[in-house]
Order: structure tokens, then C-alpha cells, then sequence
């Protein structure tokens, strides 16, 4: 389990997280929403001991702040929206070194079988710098994947954190790694994700957190958490809510403000 | 989703090319030996081998001369390779190469310092330093200025290629005004001195001058290969690389000390040698992948065996005088500088 108790993190000298509280599930998948700048990779960021914050954060049980790189490394995997990799290093090999940061034991199969799972099981051999964006935004999620191949490890639930794993992918492969994300989490795992498709966030997600100026406005299942009233307030747009049967809350965004 | 289908293990690109190194490293090392101005060749010294005796002067110039020679070009060709491939990594930049960026100006500010002012140090620590002093000032000067560049040229693990290579001429002209300064105030002696070292040369090697600089590249020899899978992390960002469970600040800061040792030796016993740090890693990453548990290792080698062969050229072009060694590797360092910067330029340009 991942739970936040009234985090407060700043960035250059301006608050940026204002008392967050929530908690994230192993077995689900919690989704983190918001406007631009709202502080939703802020709070990813605060989570991952990347920025300085205070209040308190405990995962499986434990402070991540105070334990090593290397065995939170053996715990949860990072995705970030753009990593650029320098040199020539190949698709396989990257996924290789999540692999390696993950695990003990070297087990090859495990970078064939992520490779497969995201689809790029052909350009294992290719530098990942000539892929497409959405090849290099596959290939990451591979390296994750490859990190915490087995969603529960000796310490409990392995996590995986992505921000906006989808966001360089067409909609076929948005489907395809949303599916990959759930199975990971119905197979014992957890997982925190920045989104920024409500819809599609709403059909995977179990649990939505909506931040609003650096606050968890409200945490819950999507048809509880995306109202109308909440969402034109956060994005400044007349939205329509409907419901898709077995899906849940569907939305339409009518029309925005655009100021001259 | 479907099930899974298992492709077979992508190829992992292996060790292979370790041994051919070995072997390349031995022949050009057994060529060195075996040309020179005295007459002594290659049969010469095998029949030695086989128990048939030198003569004095012979060994005088296999045990005092071409011995400590090729091992010196072996020690520094080794450092030099290294460095240019630690340098790369911890900046993960193909361009980052200590004489280009102003680490080997700084280790030469170092050692022109040590020359220069050390006899103004108490005489019981001046004796204790001996030989050790002018390299040990070298990687001090080397260490400094890494240290310096890192901070201006790279912010939130990410570095602008522009920004290192200005800020490289920024801590040259800055260590050649100082070394300016400092020859200035130089006595006979120690101008003698400076001229000596500052021409890029093996010419001098001593078993005195290899046992000053053998503790300090041996530690880099020893520390680097251990850096490898850290470096390849730090491909990915450093934040990224502390996700992968490496714990960053300890790599850096190794990274940058085995980077000041490597420059800070290779500079304090033979000048100023360029280029050889981008060479090395440009073509190993070309035959073998970026893998830096190979590219370190390999690094060394291949640094060793170019600087060998490149002090046997510049022994025998001009025979019976030497063409200064920095030369022969600027002549095919140079070109290809130009060349992986005309690639990068090429892809950032898309």
C-alpha cells in the first residue's frame, strides 16, 4: 500500500503541494488528474523522493525516503514522460538494465517476454535513439516492466509509477499498455499514473485522484470523482458527463473560455 | 491480450572483442621492443630470448630505454583511453574528452604549478613527495577543473553540448593564462623543465618516472571497470539512473576522481596528448556497443595499443629525430571529433 499524509513539497521556493492526502492500493490502479500545472507530476515527483517534501509517505509500510536507491529499486519502477538515452544503447539493452536493477538473477526470457509485451519484440536489436516517439515511450515501459517483473516480491506488492505513459502512443497502443497496466496490477502489483485522458482513465482506472492547485480535491472510484461541476472548475470548460454501460462516466467537453 | 509469444533472446553483444585486443595489444607492444636507432631487432631479441645473452649495450637499451618506454606509452595510452571513456559517461556526451573540455589543461596547470612553485614547500614535505609531486598536482589541477565543469556545464543531469565545449575553452584559456603567469616567474631550471614536459613526449620515460604515475593509473585500472554499470544507468538521466538503484552522488563523484587520476598521470608524465580519449571510446562504441562494463575495460586496451603504435611512428618517421607523439594522435584524432560532432549536429537537426 502507498499512503500520503498531508504532503507539502515546494518548487523554487513557491508551494507547489498544499497538504495532500491519499491512498493507493496494491491490486489497482490509481489514477493522478488534473489541469496543467495543478501539481500532478509534482506530487509523482514528491513521491519518488525526487524533490524534497515533508508530511509523511510510507510504501508497503515504509518510508522510501529513508531507504536506499538501490532497494527501492528492487520495490517499484519509474516511468518519466521523456527519457532521452545517450549513446548508442539498444532497445534490448535497455530493458536489460531495468531488468538488472530489478532483480538478482539475470533471467534473459524476462527481456523477451517485455519486449513481446509492448510490442517490440522485432527491434530488440535497434538503437532506441532511431525508434519513433511511441517506440521509445514502448520501449521505457518495457524497462519498467522488466524491473518488477514479478508484481509481488519478498517485500510485498511491487510498484510501478508511470507519468503519462500513454501520451506519444496512437490509440491502439493506448488500449494495449492500459490492458498491460491492469493486468500488472490484477496480478498482485501496484500502480500510481499521471493521466491526462480522462476517458481512458476512467476505463482503467480504480481509483482517480484529482488534483486541483496542489490538492487532492477528491479520491475515488472514476464515477464519483469526474462530476461535472468538478471538472469545468479545474479546466475551465463546459463538460458533458455520460455513462458507457460496464465502462463508466464518459465525457464530452463542450466548449472553452478563450479569453482574448 | 493474446498470449504471449516467446521470441528467442535478443543476441547480447558479448565480450568477443577482449581477446583480440589482448592479442593486438601484445604485437604492437613486441614490435616496440623490436624497432629502434640501436641495432637491435626483432631476431636479435628473440635469440636473446632463447638464452643467447645481450650485449651491455644492447641491454642497456631494452632494459633503459625501449622497456621503460613501452611500458610508460602502455600506462598513459591506457589512462588516456579511459579517461576520454569515464569523462564521456559522466557527462553522456561522445564529446566530452579531457583535452577538449579543459580537464587536461587543468591537470597541466597542475603540474606547471607543482614545477614551478613547488620548491617553496617545507623541505620535509617536498622530500617526502619526490617524483610523486608533479603528478599528484596534476590530478588535483584535473580534479578541480572537473569539478568546475560539471557544475557550468551540466544542471539536473542533463548537459548542452554547446555549453561543455564553451565552457571547455573558457577553463583552457583560463589554465593558459595562469600557466602563462607561471612560466613568467620561472627560473632557468624550471623553464628547462616546463620545455620538457610540455612537449607531448614519451621520449623521457624512466623506470623512476613510471613508478611515480603506476600507483595512480593502477588505482583508475582498478576503480573503473566497476563504474560500468552505473555509467550505463546514467545514460537514462540521473534520475532516472536512481530508480535503477544506483546511488548517484557516489558515482559521480568516483567517476570524476578516476577521471582527475587518469588526466592528472597521463598529462604530469607526458604533456599535453590529445585526442586520444575520443578516438578510443568513438571507435569501441562503433565495434561493440556502448556497453560501459565492456566499453571501460576495452577502453584501456585499445588506448594502450593506439599510443604504443602511435610512439612507434613518431620514433621512425623522421628518423634518426622524433616527431612530437601529440602530433600523430591529433592528426587522427582531429578528423574524427569533427566527425561524431557532424553526426550529433546531424540529429539534432533531424
Amino acid at each position: 500500500m502507498l499512503h500520503i499524509e498531508n504532503l507539502r513539497a515546494d518548487l523554487n521556493g513557491r508551494p507547489i503541494l498544499r497538504g495532500v492526502t491519499m491512498t493507493a492500493k496494491a491490486r489497482e490502479v490509481t489514477a493522478i488528474c488534473g489541469a496543467n500545472g495543478a501539481g500532478k507530476s509534482t506530487l509523482l515527483r514528491a513521491v519518488l523522493g525526487e524533490i524534497p517534501s515533508t508530511g509523511k509517505i510510507t510504501l508497503n509500510g515504509r518510508d522510501p525516503r529513508g531507504q536506499s536507491s538501490k532497494a527501492l529499486a528492487q520495490t517499484r519502477a519509474v516511468m518519466a514522460q521523456d527519457t532521452q538515452v545517450a549513446f548508442g544503447f539498444t532497445v534490448a539493452e535497455v530493458v536489460s538494465m531495468g531488468h538488472e536493477a530489478g532483480s538478482a538473477a539475470f533471467d534473459p526470457e524476462v527481456i523477451a517476454r517485455a519486449l513481446t509485451a509492448v510490442g517490440l519484440q522485432d527491434h530488440a536489436a535497434r538503437p532506441l535513439h532511431a525508434l519513433s516517439g511511441g517506440e521509445r515511450q514502448r520501449a521505457q515501459l518495457a524497462r519498467a516492466l522488466a524491473q518488477v517483473w514479478h508484481p509481488i516480491g519478498p517485500d510485498g506488492a511491487r510498484w510501478l509509477f508511470l507519468d503519462e505513459p500513454v501520451s506519444s502512443l496512437d490509440l491502439g497502443h493506448q488500449l494495449h499498455v492500459m490492458a498491460l497496466v491492469r493486468r500488472f496490477a490484477e496480478a498482485g502489483g501496484g500502480v500510481m499514473m499521471v493521466m491526462h485522458d480522462l476517458n481512458l482513465t476512467a476505463s482503467v482506472a480504480h481509483q482517480i485522484g484529482f488534483v486541483i492547485a496542489g490538492q487532492i480535491a477528491a479520491a475515488g472510484p472514476a464515477d464519483q470523482v469526474l462530476s461535472a461541476p468538478r471538472l469545468s472548475q479545474a479546466f475551465a470548460c463546459e463538460v458533458t458527463l455520460n455513462a458507457v454501460p460496464n465502462s463508466g462516466p464518459w465525457l464530452l467537453p463542450q466548449c472553452c473560455a478563450v479569453s482574448n | 491480450m493474446a498470449e504471449l509469444s516467446l521470441p528467442a533472446p535478443p543476441a547480447s553483444r558479448g565480450f568477443g572483442l577482449t581477446p583480440w585486443l589482448l592479442i593486438a595489444l601484445g604485437l604492437a607492444s613486441a614490435l616496440s621492443l623490436s624497432v629502434g636507432a640501436a641495432g637491435l631487432g626483432p631476431l636479435r631479441l628473440i635469440a636473446a630470448a632463447q638464452g643467447e645473452g645481450l650485449s651491455l649495450p644492447e641491454a642497456v637499451v631494452l632494459y633503459d630505454i625501449r622497456l621503460p618506454r613501452l611500458a610508460m606509452g602502455l600506462l598513459v595510452g591506457a589512462a588516456l583511453g579511459l579517461s576520454g571513456a569515464l569523462l564521456q559517461g559522466l557527462f553522456r556526451n561522445p564529446l566530452a574528452d579531457p583535452g577538449i573540455v579543459g580537464v587536461g589543461a587543468g591537470a597541466g596547470l597542475g603540474a606547471v604549478l607543482a614545477i614551478v612553485l613547488g620548491g617553496l614547500l617545507p623541505p620535509a614535505v617536498l622530500a617526502r613527495a619526490g617524483g610523486h609531486l608533479v603528478p599528484l598536482a596534476a590530478c588535483l589541477g584535473g580534479w578541480l577543473f572537473t569539478v568546475v565543469l560539471y557544475r557550468v556545464a551540466s544542471s539536473r543531469g542533463r548537459t548542452q553540448v554547446a555549453t561543455l565545449l564553451l565552457a571547455g575553452i573558457a577553463l583552457g584559456a583560463l589554465a593558459g593564462g595562469m600557466t602563462g603567469v607561471l612560466i613568467y616567474l620561472a627560473d632557468d631550471s624550471q623553464l628547462r623543465d616546463l620545455t620538457f614536459w610540455s612537449m607531448g613526449s614519451l621520449a623521457g620515460s624512466t623506470w623512476t618516472k613510471l613508478l611515480a604515475v603506476l600507483p595512480l593509473i593502477g588505482m583508475v585500472l582498478v576503480l573503473a571497470p566497476r563504474l560500468g554499470r552505473g555509467l550505463n544507468a546514467l545514460a537514462l538521466g540521473e534520475a532516472q539512473a536512481a530508480h535503477m538503484g544506483i546511488d548517484v552522488q557516489r558515482l559521480k563523484r568516483l567517476t570524476v576522481l578516476a577521471t582527475a587520476l587518469a588526466t592528472g598521470a597521463a598529462v604530469a608524465v607526458s604533456g599535453g596528448i590529445g585526442f586520444v580519449g575520443i578516438v578510443v571510446p568513438h571507435l569501441l562504441r562503433l565495434a561493440n556497443g556502448p556497453d560501459h562494463r565492456r566499453l571501460l575495460p576495452q577502453a584501456a586496451m585499445l588506448g594502450a595499443m593506439l599510443l604504443v603504435l602511435a610512439d612507434l611512428v613518431s620514433r621512425q618517421i623522421v628518423a634518426p629525430a622524433e616527431l612530437p607523439i601529440g602530433i600523430i594522435t591529433a592528426l587522427l584524432g582531429a578528423p574524427v571529433f569533427l566527425w561524431i560532432l557532424l553526426r550529433q549536429a546531424g540529429l539534432q537537426r533531424g
